[in-house]
């Protein structure tokens, strides 16, 4: 019942449209038939307690024209795709609110004279 | 989707839900509810199939649904309106429609999906994705309302000073919304279809309109109201502007959220119109539609 979220077509860091240059093989999500069920989901394990029942869940759908639908989008997940385009309309916002309620619920570690530790830049390694 | 538009805040309200001083006791009223929504369980009509069938002695209806839920997801998601997002998403499995374009098919429709968890563990959750900065939890699917009793359980174990929000499809009856009058501070309605005829055809949905008319109004007198709807290719004429239309005229201002990421999946084989994605004038279409009755569309 939940839509996914549509976001432009994915660029490479090297700025080049993404119809198959710059990303590994791998990146991408198999082309699965209309009328199959979500099986193929891209799937996390969690890592803290409390998680998901059954482990974190993300899926993405990547359309021919390099169109990416995420759904069951997680914070992390979402980081991924926003360095697939750091510039995509749909998923600063969401990435910027969850970084926003994250500091929300946390002290801020300079007032206490501990090091901050920015998030990092680069999560995933160039190919 | 449409340009960010300005939330309009009704005055008095907090920008999401309502003020907490507002918020009755509803861990009281919830667990005053709970053997009503267990009696409704014994002869179910909790939406327009009207089964009649007895949850309580192992019987199944239309949904499939017995008397407590599985739990096929839960966790932190970035995917819903940015006014609910980080959200603590709660998904319960089996649902009362069966829509061919739905992405979550495996584990919606089958009731048996996931895992039982009790609403205490499910509330410990919560608080820890609330601790680690969720705005909002929310309640989905499948269609929760069907599982009334679990789900007054869970709003009970819930913190009270949280922000629910209850993502529907807006096809209960009112005896299902009676009992969940001031439980949740946000309700998330679908309004899929813009006509019975599509809706039976897409969803095996009867009496489709009036039933979402009547949720749709009712949550808008009593509740933070975000009316949603799935764009669909080869429907924005016959599904999106009907619902334009009604909305424009008997909701005026309340917040819409119009999805454009279709998604061509599960059992739209059986349907040939939406075995693609949408065009671009498909939703430029659908957005000066939008504009032409000043819906109040957020991101």
């Amino acid at each position: 019942m939940r839509a996914g979220n549509k976001i432009p077509r994915a660029r490479p860091p090297c700025g080049k449209a993404a119809s198959g240059c710059g990303l590994p093989r791998n990146a991408a999500a198999a082309t699965r038939p209309v009328d199959a069920p979500q099986a193929s989901a891209a799937e996390t394990r969690a890592t803290r307690p409390g998680d998901s029942p059954a482990g974190l869940t993300a899926e993405v759908l990547i359309l021919p024209d390099g169109q990416v639908l995420a759904h069951n989008l997680t914070p992390a997940f979402a980081a991924v795709l926003h360095e697939l385009n750091p510039r995509d309309p749909q998923m600063s916002p969401r990435l910027g609110a969850a970084t926003a309620a994250r500091r929300r619920s946390q002290p801020d570690h300079a007032e206490h004279g501990l090091p901050r530790h920015p998030p990092a830049r680069n999560p995933i390694p160039p190919p | 989707m449409s340009a960010p538009c300005a939330i309009r805040r009704r005055p008095g309200l907090s920008v999401i839900g309502k003020r907490s001083a507002d918020r009755p006791d509803r861990a009281s009223l919830a667990a005053a509810r709970l053997n009503r929504a267990r009696q409704a369980l014994a002869c179910c009509r909790l939406c327009p199939h009207r089964c009649g069938v007895n949850r309580l002695a192992g019987e199944r209806g239309f949904c499939g649904a017995g008397v407590r839920p599985c739990v096929h997801l839960a966790q932190v998601e970035l995917g819903e309106e940015l006014v609910l997002i980080p959200t603590f998403a709660v998904a319960l499995s089996g649902c009362d429609l069966r829509c061919a374009f739905c992405i979550t098919g495996a584990q919606s429709w089958h009731p048996r999906a996931g895992d039982r968890v009790e609403p205490a563990a499910l509330a410990g959750q919560a608080r820890a994705a609330l601790a680690t900065g969720a705005r909002t939890i929310t309640v989905l699917g499948g269609e929760p309302t069907i599982h009334l009793p679990f789900l007054l359980q869970l709003v009970a174990a819930l913190p009270p000073e949280a922000t629910l929000v209850l993502k529907t499809n807006g096809y209960g009856l009112a005896a299902a919304r009676r009992l969940l009058e001031g439980l949740f501070d946000v309700w998330c309605v679908d309004y899929k279809f813009g006509n019975d005829q599509c809706a039976r055809r897409l969803a095996g949905a009867l009496r489709y309109t009036a039933t979402v008319r009547a949720n749709l109004r009712h949550a808008a007198r009593q509740t933070d109201l975000i009316v949603r709807h799935l764009l669909m290719p080869g429907h924005v004429e016959c599904c999106w502007r009907p619902v334009a239309t009604w909305l424009g005229t008997h909701l005026p201002g309340v917040k819409v959220s119009l999805r454009t990421g279709f998604w061509p999946g599960w059992r739209v084989g059986r349907c040939p119109e939406l075995q693609r994605p949408l065009t671009a004038a498909e939703v430029d279409r659908a957005r000066a539609l939008a504009a032409e009755w000043a819906l109040n569309l957020i991101p």
